[in-house]
């Protein structure tokens, strides 16, 4: 479980969380939607310690992302895969996704590569291993850097925007890769665009506006029976 | 005649290993104190920095006064021209390698770092398998450039007495009177050095990046 406990994050004088209060439960696909710049990304770049907290606590597993010596245990259990992938450009796909297993979790060298072959497999890319990031198209780094990210066997996925960079007719392969992810129980927190995809695959929605959480709730109640006057308006904005 | 060519043998031999031993000690020191800058080390990094400043801003020339004639009068070790020369051209070299490597490393996008650390990699493990072989294409031009530079400048070492090529043309001057034959020939074989020196740096170069095909753009 991941919980965030009145999280306040200012970038100099710009307040981009202001105590935001929710948690992500085991076996949960939850999305954070909202406005552009409404800082839906930075929850979840502060639980993998990417970014410090300017106020309150973060608990992964009852961690707290404030003490420095929690910080790569933290990253193990939690992998992100990114918006602009960010992919190792020097290695090929199957070592992109191999290294961090290999050096972090000491798996060795053929157990790895094993492992990487079967997410490949499992995202549709079993013949591109030997490929290099620059020699895929977006949707197929993506789908890379959502191996790279599983290979870990982290106990969450954090997902940041991962369709927003790829062209159009690329995401439904990275969309569909994520949909099988979530029917098979992995815990997932989605900071998206996509609505129609967020209410197809995530049980909770946490919606932010101007860094601050004003609604987190069953993804039946956010669609089926929104009261929010504004939210039943951004719903209907992003669906066109 | 065939002497006049044995004293600019000689001279080229020295200039060469002057040249060729300060640059690799000099490039290897300097990446190292590169590393220590960059991870911020406390104390040995406001160290470096220093180091830098002071031998990146200060003639050549100076530094090797100083090592030659200042050194012995101060403490008890006292370089031949020859120590003094690889010495101060190590340091020298050293410290402009400094900003080269570390130019190269801030030049590796933010996101290769985030991406490595964000699954619990370890700064050297980062360093180490992520950024330098990323940084070290980076590094190879700018290191030619200085390396050519070095080559150049290396000529100064003449004047603390080093029997490098422009003290064989010195010699050869005083004896034959002829500068207009000497130097232009002096000039050349500088000329050449850097020319094949350039020429193997290209060649390098070439087939690193070919070895790195991930540098062409993405599809």
């Amino acid at each position: 479980m991941i919980e965030l406990l009145a999280v306040s994050k200012k970038y100099g004088a710009l307040q981009v969380l202001n105590d935001i209060t929710m948690h992500f439960l085991d076996g949960e696909v939850t999305a954070v939607l909202g406005p552009s710049g409404a800082g839906k990304s930075t929850p979840i770049r502060c639980i993998n310690c990417l970014e410090q907290l300017s106020g309150g606590d973060i608990l992964v597993d009852g961690k707290s992302v404030r003490e420095r010596r929690n910080m790569r245990e933290i990253q193990k259990q939690c992998s992100m895969v990114f918006q602009q992938f960010n992919l190792y450009p020097h290695l090929t796909a199957l070592d992109n996704i191999t290294l961090a297993p290999m050096h972090v979790l000491k798996l060795g060298r053929e157990a790895a590569r094993q492992r990487a072959h079967e997410l490949l497999a499992m995202v549709g890319l079993a013949d591109k291993g030997g490929r290099y990031p620059a020699e895929l198209s977006g949707g197929e780094q993506q789908r890379v850097g959502i191996c790279r990210a599983l290979a870990m066997q982290p106990r969450h996925l954090l997902l940041d925007e991962v369709t927003s960079a790829i062209d159009p007719e690329m995401t439904t392969e990275v969309l569909r890769v994520i949909e099988k992810l979530a029917a098979q129980g992995t815990t997932m927190v989605l900071v998206t665009h996509e609505i129609d995809f967020a209410r197809r695959v995530a049980s909770r929605i946490a919606f932010v506006e101007r860094g601050r959480l004003i609604k987190h709730e069953s993804s039946v109640d956010f669609f089926g029976n929104q009261s929010d006057e504004r939210i039943s308006r951004f719903i209907q904005k992003m669906k066109h | 005649m065939p002497h006049d060519a044995l004293v600019i043998w000689s001279g080229f031999l020295w200039t060469l290993g002057i040249f060729a031993s300060s640059m690799v000690l000099g490039s290897l020191i300097g990446f190292v104190l590169a590393l220590v800058l960059h991870a911020r080390v406390p104390v040995l990094a406001q160290l470096v920095a220093t180091f830098v400043e002071l031998f990146r801003n200060s003639p050549l020339l100076v530094q090797l006064f100083l090592v030659f004639y200042g050194l012995p009068m101060v403490t008890s070790f006292s370089p031949s021209a020859t120590g003094a020369a690889v010495l101060t051209m190590t340091v020298n070299t050293a410290a402009f390698m400094v900003i080269i490597v570390i130019s190269a490393l801030d030049a590796v996008p933010r996101g290769q770092w985030q991406a490595a650390g964000s699954f619990g990699m370890s700064y050297p493990q980062v360093m180490w398998l992520m950024v330098l072989p990323q940084a070290i294409r980076t590094m190879i031009p700018p290191t030619i450039v200085l390396a050519i530079g070095q080559l150049q400048t290396s000529s100064l070492v003449s004047i603390i007495g080093v029997d490098d090529l422009v003290r064989a043309g010195t010699i050869l001057n005083t004896r034959t009177l002829r500068p207009f034959i000497i130097w232009p020939v002096i000039g050349l074989i500088y000329f050449i050095m850097a020319k094949v020196m350039a020429h193997y740096a290209a060649r390098i170069e070439r087939r690193v990046r070919a070895k790195i095909t991930w540098f062409a753009p993405a599809a």
